[in-house]
């Protein structure tokens, strides 16, 4: 339908509905005409069907589109019994509207039946004959029930529908519903147009069966409704299984030649990927077989030229190779001996025996070994002079071994042939030179450096008269005369350094102990890289050229009287090297013994060191705390705490105190000397103001000052330092009380200033870091000192002679105290302006910050 | 009158600094070890206390920790009494929990003008000639 074209559908689709108007309006004139009309057009449908289907059962081969075709004939048939029978028709007379509603039900039910049984016949075969029987005997078993008066009542006059024939219509409508679940599960097996054709048949007979159950009047209502269901439901079967079979059986035939074909397609599918595994499988095993191949090809390469490597080292190695068989003819010979003898192979295999290329002389070595040679397997080093083609001779040595087959016997021979013509001039040379040697007069011998004698000719033998083999291997020194054998280091030494000796005249001794007079010549041996390997030595006899016995006699006492000479020489030194030895000696000894001295002494003064220390502890303590209660207890008495005391009390309290005072501040001091003079002294720093600390100074004395009347200035300043703050204070009181203690009217004046000049333009101390140094200057205008004593100002226990020294308390050690804390803790320096009788300036100058360790800089 | 604690073991130092606390009106309890002067602090609940460091039982440094761990007494005001040779180890006399310090030797003289500024407090001796009387 779907390929129609838009207005053929139309034109369809107003047929359909004219035809239903026209039923309809049919209706309104007579509900009988109305209904048989309905009636004969489903019966026809029903019968059109059948005929169609079994005219087309060769096409269909879905059985369960042929069963429809014999249900749907047989289910018109009883249609057709029912619109004869139907109320009004008048045809089977005696029967009331029961009748048709019984065979309406029974057509109903053979209707459900059929489409329940066509699903099920999808795939099965069945008979159509067996088919037509079964249907025929149902069909007359319904009659016969119908006619005999046994089927159940369905309609009665006057009330309507009886139960069975609502309730058969349920039961038909389920049995529709059960046929629609078998259809959609067989679904595959119909074309889709052709399945919803058969889903919509079912829906409308459905309806129809559901008005039915409705209906009171035969004539009603529901009843139209229910037979124009009916019309449609037969009308889409028919549609379903007769146009879509007749009219585009093509499309069933394609369904399944589609089908079939996409069978082929999935064998051809799984054939064709069964041949692409085959040959790749195919493949893999050709691409084995060419590595193979090509491994196969390498080896054989790798053999032919290992074969041809063989072959050049057979053929142009640097010596003769050839093989024998059993008579001595050649088998095989290689391009070197050819080349030496001046044939081509060709002659020689298998056509000249080895006898052909020797001398008489080596015909006969041959026969004397080659049979030896058969026996024992080897041969090694026969000389032979072989003969060219063109006659001359070289002599060869020529070693063998045999070949041997699997039983043992002789096969051929590997025989080697080395050229030894150089070999043989070298010998001829040498021959030739040691037979010059041999005829010299003169005795000529060799020696290696470790003076081992290695060659010795017949002049060596008349001469010394030892034979070669007395001497060789022994040492050259055993032809030295006693006393003499150091000439031999000097001679080797010379020889070493390449030197050649020409004419040496000295002695040697003969193998008969007398002494003869030689001239010696002597030259190094090098060996052919020019190292030096020994010496050569030509020694020629003079004894008979001196005149006389007596000559050498005296020459022999005046040598004698020489070393004798030099001989007592040493001996003196010798003896006096062993005095100044021994003196020495002595020296050291004493240097010991005063080293050891100087251990226990200096051990005895670190002993005395740590007492001293330990005194220093014990004083500061066990001193101090009884002095400490004489000057608590006497002042306390003194401002008369414990009651009044008198005039002279007062005074002596007032002594008490003071040597109390005085006693406790030398103490301190010499503690403090002790410890800076011990190197003991700890430094501890800390910021602080200087304001404040000199403010605190001042305090010390500020009671002193006003009982003498003084005026007191400060011109002091805010400045932070970093530094030891109780020593520095310590500094500053000390000089403030000795300017009080020596001022007795007029002022003092304390001043600081910061003080950045460089320590070139002042000559004094600077702090490491490029920081300021602070100055503090104590200014008094007391007696003063005269200028040749400032020097003495610093030094311990010094007091200046003047008129206060007897009134004023003083240790001695106050300045030179303040001056080794200002220099040794505080890193700075204190100087004294003063004139006599017009006051003094101290003038402290010091960094303003140093570190834990006592140095100036980045505290 | 107010109850001072000295913790001295030195009989002269007590006597000398009694005198001066005496004069300025000042009841002095003493302990001569630094355990008794532990149990004193809390038992007498005095004023303020001199504590000597050196002692022969625990130090014045102990003897001012306990006292501070003391629910009763843990703020009193403590000085610090300490030797020449103790200079500059102040920091751990300060850690201890002390007030402040005085080094030896004490003038009696003027310890008290010393002692009441640094506990900001005013006094002027009882009378002319001695507590004693």
């Amino acid at each position: 339908m779907t390929e129609k074209n838009r207005p053929e559908k139309l034109v369809y689709l107003s047929v359909l509905s004219a035809i239903a108007l026209a039923l309809y309006l049919s209706s309104l004139h007579s509900y009988l005409l109305f209904h048989s009309l309905i009636e004969i057009s489903t019966i026809s449908i029903g019968f059109t069907l059948f005929i169609l289907t079994w005219n087309a059962r060769k096409f269909l081969h879905n059985d369960s589109l042929k069963l429809l075709g014999i249900g749907y004939a047989f289910i018109a048939f009883i249609d057709l019994l029912h619109t004869l029978a139907y109320k009004g028709m008048n045809i089977f007379t005696g029967f009331d509207a029961n009748l048709p509603t019984q065979l309406w039900i029974a057509a109903r039910y053979l209707q459900a039946a059929t489409l329940c049984a066509a699903p099920l016949f999808v795939k099965r075969r069945a008979d159509k004959y067996a088919m037509f029987g079964a249907y025929t005997l149902t069909v007359i078993v319904v009659l016969m029930l119908v006619y005999s008066g046994n089927f159940p009542d369905c309609y009665v006059e006057g009330r309507g529908l009886t139960p069975f024939k609502i309730g058969s219509e349920y039961v038909i409508t389920g049995l529709l519903l059960i046929s629609f679940c078998l259809f959609y599960r067989n679904r595959g097996e119909f074309d889709r147009k052709v399945f919803i054709l058969i889903g919509v048949s079912l829906a409308s007979t459905i309806v129809s069966e559901l008005s039915f159950t409705a209906y009171v009047s035969v004539y009603g209502a529901a009843n139209q409704v229910g037979h124009f269901a009916k019309l449609a439901a037969f009308y889409l079967i028919y549609r379903a299984i007769l146009v879509t079979g007749l009219n585009e059986p093509f499309n069933l035939i394609f369904r399944e030649l589609g089908q079939a074909q996409e069978a082929l397609r999935k064998a051809n599918e799984t054939l064709e990927e069964k041949i692409r595994e085959r040959t790749a499988e195919l493949q893999l095993a050709n691409e084995r077989l060419q590595r193979e191949l090509d491994e196969h090809e390498q080896t054989q390469e790798t053999l032919s030229r290992y074969a041809e490597e063989l072959q050049d080292l057979y053929n142009n190695a640097p010596c003769g190779y050839h093989s024998l068989d059993s008579d001595g003819t050649f088998l095989r010979i290689n391009d070197t001996e050819l080349r030496w003898l001046g044939y081509d192979r060709n002659e020689v295999i298998g056509r000249m025996r080895f006898v052909d290329i020797v001398t008489t002389r080596g015909v006969q070595t041959f026969q004397e070994n080659f049979p030896h040679f058969k026996e024992q397997g080897w041969i090694r080093n026969l000389e032979f002079e072989l003969v060219r083609k063109d006659g001359s001779t070289f002599p060869v040595l020529v070693s063998a071994t045999a070949i041997l087959d699997d039983n043992g016997a002789y096969l051929m021979s590997r025989s080697t042939t080395y050229d030894i013509s150089e070999r043989k001039k070298v010998q001829e040379q040498e021959h030739l030179l040691s037979t010059i040697v041999q005829s010299s007069d003169d005795a000529i011998f060799a020696k290696n450096l470790e003076g081992v004698i290695l060659s010795w000719n017949r002049g060596a033998e008349r001469i010394y008269g030892y034979r070669a083999d007395e001497v060789i291997g022994q040492p050259i020194t055993m032809l030295m005369p006693p006393g003499q054998e150091d000439e031999f280091a000097g001679i080797m030494s010379a020889l070493q350094r390449g030197e050649r000796i020409e004419h040496y005249a000295t002695k040697r001794r003969r193998k008969d102990g007398r002494l003869i007079f030689v001239s010696l010549t002597i030259s190094p041996i090098r060996d052919m890289a020019g190292g030096i390997v020994g010496a050569s030595s030509i020694t020629r006899d003079v004894t008979e050229q001196l005149r006389s016995e007596e000559e050498i006699i005296r020459l022999n006492r005046e040598l004698e009287a020489r070393v004798d000479a030099r001989t007592n020489d040493l001996n003196g030194k010798r003896i006096e090297l062993e005095e100044s030895q021994r003196a020495l000696m002595n020296i050291v000894e004493d240097l010991n013994l005063k080293t050891s001295e100087l251990e226990e002494a200096n051990s005895r003064l670190q002993e005395l060191d740590r007492l001293k220390s330990m005194f220093i502890a014990s004083m500061s303590h066990e001193l101090r705390t009884p002095l400490n209660s004489i000057i608590g207890f006497s002042s306390i008495l003194r401002d008369e705490w414990i009651g009044p005391v008198n005039q002279e009390q007062k005074e002596n309290l007032e002594t008490i105190l003071r040597s109390g005072k005085h006693l406790l501040s030398l103490i301190n001091d010499v503690i403090d000397v002790s410890k800076i003079e011990a190197g003991r002294i700890e430094v501890r720093t800390e910021e602080f103001d200087l304001y404040e600390l000199l403010t605190e100074a001042v305090q010390y004395v500020d009671r002193d000052i006003r009982e003498k009347g003084l005026e007191l200035k400060l011109q002091i300043q805010h400045h932070v330092l970093r530094t030891d703050k109780r020593r520095l204070l310590q500094c500053v009181i000390n000089l403030l009380s000795n300017a009080v203690k020596f001022t007795e009217k007029g002022e003092i004046i304390i001043s600081s200033a910061i003080d950045g000049a460089r320590p070139d333009e002042r000559g004094g101390v600077a702090p490491l870091d490029g920081g300021e140094m602070v100055v503090i200057s104590v200014h008094d205008t007391g007696i003063g000192i005269d200028e040749k004593d400032i020097h003495q100002l610093f030094e311990p226990f010094v007091r200046l002679e003047s008129a206060l020294k007897a009134t004023v308390p003083g240790t001695g050690l106050g300045l030179y105290l303040t001056r080794k804390l200002v220099v040794e803790v505080l890193h700075g320096d204190i100087v004294c302006k003063s004139e006599l009788g017009a006051g003094s300036v101290f003038e402290l100058r010091i960094p303003e910050r140093i570190d834990e360790k006592g140095f100036g800089g980045r505290g | 009158m107010k109850k001072v604690l000295v913790v001295e073991d030195n009989g002269d130092n007590l006597r000398l600094i009694s005198y001066a606390l005496r004069r300025y009106g000042y009841e002095v309890i003493a302990a001569e070890t630094g355990m008794k002067g532990v149990e004193l602090a809390i038992a007498e609940r005095p004023g303020f206390i001199l504590m000597d460091i050196n002692l022969p039982d625990i130090d014045g440094l102990e003897a001012t920790r306990r006292i501070r761990k003391s629910s009763s007494n843990g703020d009193i005001p403590i000085i610090a009494i300490t030797s020449y040779a103790m200079a500059g180890d102040m920091d751990m006399v300060m850690a201890a929990g002390c007030n402040g310090y005085f080094e030896k030797p004490i003038d009696p003289l003027t310890i008290m003008d010393k002692i009441h500024a640094l506990l900001g407090l005013s006094g002027n001796p009882a009378n002319g000639n001695g507590g004693e009387s």
